[in-house]
């Protein structure tokens, strides 16, 4: 069998590689992106604590199936604010979205 | 010690596939082949949950993620514009801000991995959870019991996104018509 601690740590890697690109990345579909990227290494963790734990046999798994379908909705969402932004600015550059005032 | 098998071969191939496909999806050039990554990325991702015994979950991830999402950002990138000056209206990132987001996720994934060589974790699951782990039925028992207030709140969040996608993006539509027929001439009119 393979060490609960494996897979931590490749969640680990997916979660800095997500954290990397919101942090550099200006583009905001690269952003959202590297957000669903951590939010498959949080999925990774809860999975991994569920199969490998007594007490929270379940409890790990039911929490990714809400992340996942969480995960859905905020993608379609931020798609549509997005779209919005490129059709009032005409780019999806980040820093543009310094000069929103409401 | 860590011994060579099967199960050992494929957590290192969908690992290092997941890694691999997240960095491309990240610093790809072109968008579009970006979104692509993200989709084989959470294919990868999958085959880790399989090889956790989380059959339901590694075919809802496929279904949502590597289907629905990474669909849908493919979708949003081909409506979006492209600036002329480069692919996808990509703008680059500086080197100090490329240094500082490395740093920072270096010393995140760094931290975490001193914390988890501090920890005795065990090496393999419990024989109990085998049973359990890939079995639809305790899953829906954990969901429509201690979280069924939690499925019931995701089902509306599902619903206000739909409706805050259309309110969002049909007002705009309107206005893209009226531009459209003033550009054409009032030739849409007649036919």
């Amino acid at each position: 069998m393979i060490p609960l601690s494996y897979y931590i740590m490749v969640a680990i890697v997916l979660i800095g590689v997500g954290v990397y690109g919101i942090t550099v990345k200006r583009n905001l579909i690269r952003i959202l992106i590297s957000a669903e990227i951590i939010g498959n290494g949080v999925n990774m963790i809860l999975i991994a604590f569920s199969t490998y734990s007594i007490l929270f046999t379940m409890t790990g798994q039911t929490l990714a199936l809400l992340i996942i379908v969480l995960s859905a909705g905020h993608t379609a969402l931020g798609l549509a604010l997005i779209m919005l932004f490129n059709r009032r600015y005409r780019t999806v550059d980040l820093d543009r979205a310094r000069e929103l005032r409401g | 010690m860590l011994v060579i098998d099967l199960e050992m071969i494929m957590f290192m191939f969908f690992s290092a596939g997941a890694i691999f496909s997240a960095v491309l999806a990240v610093e790809h050039g072109e968008i579009v082949y970006a979104a692509f990554s993200f989709g084989f990325a959470s294919a990868y991702v999958a085959g880790i949950f399989l090889l956790l015994d989380a059959l339901y979950l590694a075919v809802i991830q496929l279904a949502i993620f590597t289907g629905a999402i990474s669909v849908l950002i493919i979708f949003g990138v081909l409506l979006i514009k492209r600036e002329k000056r480069g692919l996808s209206a990509e703008p680059t990132a500086s080197p100090k801000r490329r240094a500082v987001g490395f740093s920072l996720a270096s010393s995140i994934v760094l931290l975490a991995f001193v914390l988890i060589m501090q920890v005795p974790w065990p090496d393999a699951p419990p024989e109990s959870n085998l049973i359990h782990a890939s079995s639809l039925e305790e899953l829906s028992l954990s969901l429509w019991g201690i979280y069924a207030l939690a499925v019931n709140l995701v089902g509306v969040f599902l619903l206000s996104s739909i409706i805050g996608c259309v309110v969002l993006l049909r007002k705009e539509k309107d206005e893209t018509v009226i531009q459209y027929r003033q550009k054409s001439g009032g030739r849409g009119e007649n036919g």
